[in-house]
């Protein structure tokens, strides 16, 4: 123990820059995943702000607050930015912030790669938003931003139909955060696969780690196919090649079966790492092991593949023919198999469990019962019949909304609650999350299962106002006084985090007598993570330090200081001189910056490619001449 | 059902993309934990790379052995391509001659042989998968364009 | 048994599957590059014949042109095993002439990429002309600057190699060179046959 002591020092010693310098040359995954956490929960705010302005336009019939060009860059841009840079990097943060401290691990595999996904992540999200202030004044009204929908059919796309630059701007904003995914993705793996502690095989990895592997395996199997898709777009666009150019013979469908072979498993991207957020929050208060733990695992992992086998639902209306729609038809039916043995594991998990009513655990149930909303209209899709009818509807907009904040969102909001003070070593206020979960979960039904309704009543989706007389002002109404009680309960959420930050409980290591690794060690963590790395026994192996069961099964708490004992003991009999944590490094933001500068060349001057270009070099040889660790 | 049989790209194409998701699910087959054997070990998930830590592989005879077979295959399926009497069979052979090609590569030049399972199973998931999905991406937009 | 702490990716270390991170790191990026090329070969391969106006694949493919190069790319695959063997025995003055001779392969490779780009261009084939230019362009130029890249790494070893950086404990980078390498001549071998040999007629 002298020499643990010996090496508190150390996590100091190794920052050299402090303050705001110490955030930007960082490459510790804890900092990262704080960054990518704020970053994406400050674009969820602007994706919020887009969908109010959405809600006012549509709140009464015949209404004006928005031009149509308006109407189609904001809801343009409230999809863009709530799947890209919202759902997406809040998995990846959670993902950045957990995965080392659940396997055991001081840090990912590829720290400065990890700083690089998240700065190409920053730096495109910003880039796709520059795109408002294009075109014309902005304060005129003009917004530049593209108006194509988020997944930007051709040939609509193509510049004869869409003259602005906004296009340009999204097709090269998410090719730039491609590859910040991509990135991530590689990272997560090998981490997941390579850097686990002695002892923690495949089947003792929590389930959160489990999912976030199917998701890397997803992302970076189908990132590729998108980056074809927007590159086919991108030559179309910038240099009058033919690919979604149907004069010349071009072939639009070919857009959407690439974005949608990207989409759908983009979709279990989202939705993954929710559902392992909410497979850690639902043993912890429940006080039960999660039920059948091999299960849930091999379903996530079903899930994955089967993601692969799904993209034509959303094409049915294209006219695959009817074999196509059949098989297609068919494996969307059986990928609710999978997903429905989860729920079910769920609810034996807390059938019987001694539950603890906290915030996490509530969203954690929100989560369930709105994802089965979701996940049962989402069935109803897949009757090739049904989909005719139900296709570009307000249904759809429900039933995505329903999985995507419902599920995903509330997923998110359970870990949020759940491992805050984990990472700030302040308690969120209960009292305040309840208020929150319940003005959330009311405004959230409040707004979409009218459009539910408006959906089955025929209105159509994507359009920017409706006659009187349809029916449907009631509904409508309705789902915009529901946005607004949203918008409230995100506020309380805010007040919550500033008020806990400044004068919150102070969170032991272990608040809530968790599970799982991570609540082993101090709140928040020193850099190092794990003083000496622990050797894993079972499964929730952190539980079973604690806790012995008695005759009957009922765990019994082993005496205080037992825990310590076994928990940090020296069985692997290693010998631990100095922990060697990585450099901070300035060069993964250098090379991130050459991304946007690309990109900027390609839409007004290619003049201004080489800078572009020049900087990335300079990043990546300076990154990988620099050393990664010193002593 | 009936045009399902009448477009042999569907034929082909819904079957392989089954018989993909299976040759993906190789990919995490690999990865659940081996039988462990020794005893009083810890359980650590390792994997044992067969033929242990030795360097294993071709010798540099051997690969410049491969690289002529490589460029003598390639001869012959340029030789294919012009011989008109072969013209009926020559999607077949030049698909059969191709991949004996990136076999070899795959196999020996990039070492699949001899290391270990983890990557060729990845890689193998990959090659599988992107064949899959495009055989039915190009069945079913045949299928559906005229 | 033993287990290192440190996490970073300059050490060699002990890793829970047994196999080094970078390598790992390596085939997962090739297993991905496989959906990239799969989803471009798939698009030339669903507009071969639907070009409106010509210039048409018979009438500009040079088969036993890009047969020659097709064979420079191969050899280049040889010459870079054979590097990966040299510093495997430690002889690190031959594995700088095999690492050498590859970029010289690659490079010899991409110029014949633009004379037969050149080429095709005079003779009216262009990004915009047809659905034949808009493919084959995006489709081979992409697989070249796979190779710009990858002879941009190979002489970039080999520089470090003359300053004396690269040792034989570096066996791992030009592992790691080699199978990049050998993936884009792989990608090429299937271009050959599908893009070249099956619709050049």
């Amino acid at each position: 123990m002298a020499a643990i002591a010996g090496h508190a020092g150390i996590g100091e010693a190794h920052e050299p820059y402090s303050g705001i310098w110490s955030w930007i040359s960082t490459v510790d995954h804890k900092k990262i995943g704080i960054m990518y956490g704020v970053a994406a929960f400050c674009f969820f705010l602007l994706g919020g702000v887009e969908a109010l302005l959405v809600r006012i336009q549509l709140a009464s019939p015949n209404e004006s607050f928005l031009s149509p060009d308006q109407y189609n860059a904001i809801f343009t841009m409230h999809g863009t930015t709530m799947i890209f840079l919202v759902v997406m990097p809040l998995g990846v943060a959670f993902m950045n912030l957990l995965l080392p401290l659940m396997i055991g691990a001081r840090d990912v595999a590829f720290p400065r790669l990890n700083a690089f996904s998240f700065w190409v992540f920053l730096l495109g999200g910003i880039f796709l938003n520059i795109s408002f202030f294009t075109g014309g004044n902005i304060f005129n009204g003009h917004l530049g931003a593209p108006d194509t929908g988020w997944y930007g059919y051709a040939p609509l796309t193509e510049s004869a139909f869409s003259r602005g630059d906004g296009v340009d701007y999204w097709m090269l904003g998410i090719q730039i955060l491609g590859i910040a995914s991509l990135a991530g993705g590689f990272n997560f793996i090998v981490t997941i696969l390579n850097m686990r502690a002695p002892g923690m095989s495949l089947f003792r990895m929590p389930v959160f780690v489990w999912m976030s592997l199917v998701t890397s395996f997803l992302l970076i199997f189908a990132m590729p196919v998108l980056s074809v898709a927007l590159f086919q777009l991108t030559f179309d666009r910038l240099f009058n090649a033919n690919f979604f150019n149907v004069s010349a013979g071009g072939q639009p469908l070919l857009w959407q079966h690439m974005f949608w072979i990207f989409g759908h498993p983009e979709v279990y991207i989202l939705i993954l790492p929710a559902m392992g957020i909410v497979s850690e929050v639902l043993p912890t208060f429940s006080r039960k092991p999660l039920f059948g733990y091999p299960f849930v695992v091999f379903s996530g992992i079903a899930i994955g593949f089967m993601s692969w086998g799904v993209w034509a639902h959303h094409m049915f209306t294209t006219g695959l023919g009817a074999a196509a729609n059949s098989a297609f038809g068919i494996s969307t039916i059986l990928i609710s198999v999978p997903t429905g043995v989860k729920i079910f594991n769920w609810l034996a998990t807390m059938w019987g469990g001694k539950l603890q009513m906290k915030t996490p655990l509530y969203f954690a149930i929100g989560f369930i019962a709105m994802f089965t909303i979701g996940g049962l209209t989402g069935v109803t899709h897949s009757a090739v019949p049904s989909d005719y009818q139900q296709n570009d509807t307000y249904y759809i907009v429900a039933h995505f909304h329903q999985v995507l904040f419902g599920g995903a969102l509330f997923g998110i909001f359970a870990g949020i609650y759940y491992w805050f003070p984990k990472f700030t070593g302040k308690m969120l206020n209960d009292t305040l999350g309840k208020w929150n979960f319940w003005v959330m979960l009311i405004g959230f039904n409040l707004t979409f299962q009218p459009m539910m309704v408006l959906g089955i009543m025929g209105m159509p989706r994507r359009i920017q106002t409706y006659p009187d007389g349809m029916g449907w002002d009631f509904w409508n109404a309705l789902a915009t006084i529901g946005a607004f009680i949203i918008a409230t309960s995100v506020l309380i959420f805010i007040w919550n985090v500033i008020h806990s930050l400044r004068n919150g409980e102070v969170a032991g290591a272990d608040p809530w007598d968790a599970r799982t690794l991570e609540w082993s060690i101090p709140s928040p963590p020193p850099e190092h993570n794990f003083d000496v790395i622990p050797v894993v026994h079972s499964l929730d192996d952190w539980w079973h330090k604690k806790y012995v069961e008695d005759a009957r099964g009922n765990p019994v708490r082993v005496p205080a200081g037992a825990a310590v004992a076994t928990g940090n003991g020296h069985e692997g009999g290693h010998e631990h001189h100095a922990i060697h944590m990585p450099n901070p490094s300035f060069f993964p933001l250098v090379a991130a910056i050459g991304f946007p500068i690309v990109a900027f060349g390609l839409i007004y001057s290619y003049a201004i490619i080489p800078i572009g270009v020049i900087v990335f070099v300079t990043g990546a040889f300076g990154w990988a001449l620099e050393p990664a660790s010193g002593d | 059902m009936k045009d399902f049989f009448e477009n042999p790209a569907l034929l082909i194409g819904v079957p392989m993309l089954i018989f993909g998701l299976a040759g993906a699910g190789l990919v995490l087959a690999a990865m659940l934990p081996q039988p462990q054997t020794a005893t009083g070990a810890l359980e650590t998930g390792r994997f044992a790379p067969p033929g242990g830590e030795a360097h294993m592989g071709p010798t540099p005879a051997e690969y410049v052995n491969i690289g002529l077979l490589l460029a003598a295959i390639t001869a012959v399926e340029v030789a294919v391509y012009y011989v008109d009497a072969l013209a009926g069979l020559l999607v077949p052979v030049l698909i059969v001659l191709s991949l004996s090609k990136f076999l070899l590569v795959v196999l020996w030049f990039m070492h699949l042989r001899f290391d270990n399972r983890l990557f060729s199973t990845f890689f193998t998931g990959g090659l599988l998968l992107a064949l899959a999905v495009f055989i039915v991406v190009l069945a079913t937009l045949k299928g559906s364009i005229t | 048994m033993e287990y290192a702490g440190p996490t970073h990716e300059l050490q060699p270390m002990e890793t829970s599957t047994g196999v080094d991170n970078r390598k790992l790191l390596m085939w997962l990026f090739l297993a991905s590059d496989c959906l990239f090329f799969g989803a471009l070969i798939s698009t030339y391969l669903l507009y071969r014949d639907r070009s409106v106006v010509g210039p048409f694949p018979k009438d500009l493919y040079d088969i036993p042109f890009t047969s020659v190069s097709s064979f420079i790319l191969l050899m280049s695959s040889v010459s870079m095993v054979l590097a990966l063997a040299a510093i495997q025995r430690g002889d690190l003055r031959r594995m700088r002439v095999w690492l050498v001779c590859t970029a010289m392969l690659g490079i010899l490779f991409l110029s014949g990429q633009a004379y037969e780009f050149t080429e095709f261009y005079n003779k009216g084939l262009s990004l915009h002309q047809n659905l034949f230019g808009s493919t084959f362009f995006v489709l081979t130029g992409f697989h070249g600057a796979h190779v710009t890249v990858g002879v941009i790494l190979l002489l970039s070893i080999w520089v470090r190699s003359m300053q004396g950086k690269v040792t034989q404990n570096d066996t791992l980078s030009v592992e790691l060179m080699g199978l990049y390498w050998h993936f884009v001549d792989i990608v090429w071998i299937i271009i050959f046959t599908f893009v070249y040999l099956l619709t050049g007629k």
